[in-house]
């Protein structure tokens, strides 16, 4: 059992010895100098951070805004004028 | 040293050992642009603790090993979605078996031995691959693979193990030696 089981071993490392080296395609030099010439712009990861401190910012602007207009309803009723109601009083 | 002169004496090496990762040459040829797009990325940063040599080899297997995990789980994805499949049952299956090292007479038993590499642990796979198939030296796989020539040992014999219970039985259920 032992043997038949070191056989069956010996003869897969032997067909695997046997996997012979490949070279690889001539075109493969440029299709790797092309991934790296992509490589060396900006990154997904920067553009999506860029993108989303953006959003965060236009967003903190519009809260802004948003709220001030609000103040600035608030207010409305200290400005207009109060009715003056003396006439009726006399 | 430049990319230019990096790639001309790796890139068959690169190629070959990412070949008998995914026995598959349009696969074989994306792991191994990927792989010089990080040796120009890193090359600044490279600090010769160890060889080039083997530092090349390292990027070239950490990245096979990330493209198995990487296209695993998209068609895990996929299969989950269908049929709801257990993912624990999942593994890496060439879609093609590609191997064009393989001489044809041999094609459909290195296919079942490449099988049932491929359901190897990682390390185990490794050993296997730099030993058996790259024909690499015991003390250069142990420094590649960052372990000492005894642990590697330890675990190239765990990966005989587990392949000749593999092949013996093929779709065994048998737990692995890990």
């Amino acid at each position: 059992m032992k043997n038949s089981s070191n056989e069956l071993m010996e003869n897969v490392f032997d067909a695997l010895s046997s996997v012979k080296s490949v070279p690889p395609n001539g075109d493969l030099y440029r299709k790797t100098l092309m991934k790296i010439e992509c490589s060396r712009g900006v990154s997904v990861y920067w553009v999506r951070t860029a993108a989303a401190a953006l959003l965060l910012f236009l967003g903190a602007e519009l809260y802004a805004v948003l709220r001030l207009q609000n103040q600035k309803n608030g207010d409305v009723p200290l400005i207009v004028c109060e009715t003056n109601n003396q006439l009726y009083h006399e | 040293m430049d990319i230019e002169t990096i790639y001309f004496e790796y890139s068959s090496m690169v190629y070959n050992l990412s070949l008998q990762y995914v026995q598959n040459t349009e696969d074989a040829e994306e792991i191994t642009q990927d792989v010089f797009v990080k040796v120009y990325q890193k090359l600044p940063s490279f600090q010769e603790k160890s060889s080039l040599r083997t530092w090349v080899y390292r990027i070239a297997i950490n990245q096979s090993l990330d493209f198995i995990k990487a296209k695993q789980s998209l068609k895990r994805r996929f299969w989950l979605n269908i049929f709801s499949l257990n993912d624990e049952k999942y593994r890496f299956d060439p879609v093609d078996f590609q191997h064009p090292g393989v001489e044809l007479e041999q094609k459909e038993a290195c296919k079942r031995i490449f099988d049932a590499i491929n359901q190897l642990p990682d390390k185990q796979k490794t050993s296997v691959i730099l030993l058996k198939i790259m024909g690499k030296d015991r003390a250069e796989v142990a420094e590649i693979m960052n372990l000492n020539v005894k642990a590697m040992e330890s675990v190239f014999q765990r990966a005989k193990k587990n392949l000749e219970v593999l092949l013996n039985k093929n779709n065994s259920h048998e737990k692995f030696v890990q």
